[in-house]
């Protein structure tokens, strides 16, 4: 094996090595060497692996959320549901571990996000921008009913303002990243 | 650690905890290891290896038999599974196909009348008929399989180069939709003749 490392493979010998199985001991060696990665391969493969997981659990887009979620438990269900721990999803996301615990606990609201980052999580979790509609209504519903103070803003009016601004700003994301399929 | 058969079972169990730490400890040993041994562009190293761990996160359970071995050499055994897999796809007729149809996408991005003299040379220009000596057998392909479209399929393909679906729509007055049906004809009928060429 080892000798054939730095060689190119011919198509037969290809399929040669792919039917004889590796051996632990030579896996054990493999182990042991040293390894170098490209700066940022880690976050960028932990990313496809969460797009991949998500895009098995949805293949479609998510177009209707029932009226019990608000968006940091929702986001929370789904990512639980699909085994996909915090890390992950915040490598997929180019955040801090803390920004997705923070969204789950629904001490970061939607609104509040960047247009590019509610965009990539909205693609990430494959949610229509009417289920997001959604979420962010019941969101909004709830905390409004404790309080609007802890938000920075003096009414609900302007807090429903600000809402429909950031929506309008995230569809226009969505345009630029090319996910159309989250607006149709 | 990894093989221990008390962490194999958290594993199994669905422990995203447990996920992470074979993560970290197994990725960049096996993104080295695709890369060196076949020899791949990083990217796809990225894409392979992800679906490793996708293919790791979804059967551990209940394909992975601790009896048969250690889980670093299943995991192992999967990743050039599917480096090979990979290679062969890469190496298919439609893969060269489409990468070729990639660096035109590139090349119209960069430089539109660079893509227009390329490939798109009106006949009145002094397209020559000949191929392209120093093009690369599957560009000399991808040049005959355009030649033999009707006009109206390379009218498409080149627009589609330079334009949106939109775009197109407001010059050409046609439906956005039948646009795109036209353009995945085109493709498909610039495929078919681009596998029927067995030429060099």
């Amino acid at each position: 094996m080892s000798g054939k490392d730095d060689l190119e493979l011919s198509h037969d010998e290809l399929l040669i090595d792919r039917d004889i199985p590796l051996t632990d001991a030579e896996v054990d060696k493999l182990l042991l060497l040293p390894t170098e990665c490209p700066p940022g391969a880690n976050d960028r493969v932990q990313a496809l692996f969460a797009d991949k997981v998500l895009g098995s659990v949805y293949p479609n887009p998510i177009r209707n959320i029932d009226d019990e979620w608000q968006f940091g438990t929702w986001i929370k269900h789904v990512r639980e549901s699909a085994r996909l721990s915090p890390r992950i999803i915040a490598a997929a996301l180019n955040k801090d571990e803390s920004f997705v615990e923070r969204l789950e606990a629904g001490d970061i609201l939607p609104w509040t996000l960047s247009p590019h980052a509610g965009a990539s999580l909205a693609r990430l979790f494959r949610i229509h921008i009417n289920a997001i509609k959604q979420l962010v209504k019941h969101t909004y519903s709830a905390t409004n009913a404790a309080s609007n103070s802890h938000l920075g803003l003096s009414s609900s009016t302007e807090l429903s303002e600000t809402i429909l601004l950031w929506q309008n700003a995230l569809q226009d994301e969505l345009r630029h990243l090319n996910a159309i399929h989250l607006l149709q | 650690m990894i093989n221990n058969a008390n962490f194999i079972c958290r594993l199994q169990d669905g422990d995203m905890a447990a996920f992470d730490i074979l993560f970290s400890q197994l990725n960049e040993k096996l993104c080295a290891r695709i890369a060196k041994r076949y020899r791949l562009r990083y990217q796809d190293v990225e894409e392979i290896i992800s679906g490793v761990f996708f293919e790791v996160h979804q059967t551990v359970a209940k394909s992975y038999n601790p009896s048969k071995g250690k889980l670093t050499t299943w995991i192992f055994d999967i990743a050039k599974k599917r480096a090979i897999d990979h290679i062969r796809w890469l190496n298919s007729p439609r893969q060269q196909f489409l990468s070729t149809s990639y660096s035109l996408d590139s090349t119209a991005s960069q430089n539109i009348c660079e893509v227009s003299q390329c490939l798109f040379v009106p006949p009145s220009q002094g397209h020559s008929g000949k191929e392209d000596e120093a093009a690369s057998p599957g560009k000399r392909r991808a040049q005959r399989a355009l030649d033999s479209l009707d006009e109206r399929d390379k009218n498409i393909l080149r627009l589609r180069q330079l334009m949106t679906y939109e775009e197109i729509a407001e010059i050409e007055k046609t439906p956005v939709n039948t646009l795109r049906s036209d353009y995945s004809r085109a493709k498909m009928r610039l495929f078919t003749a681009f596998e029927k060429d067995n030429d060099p």
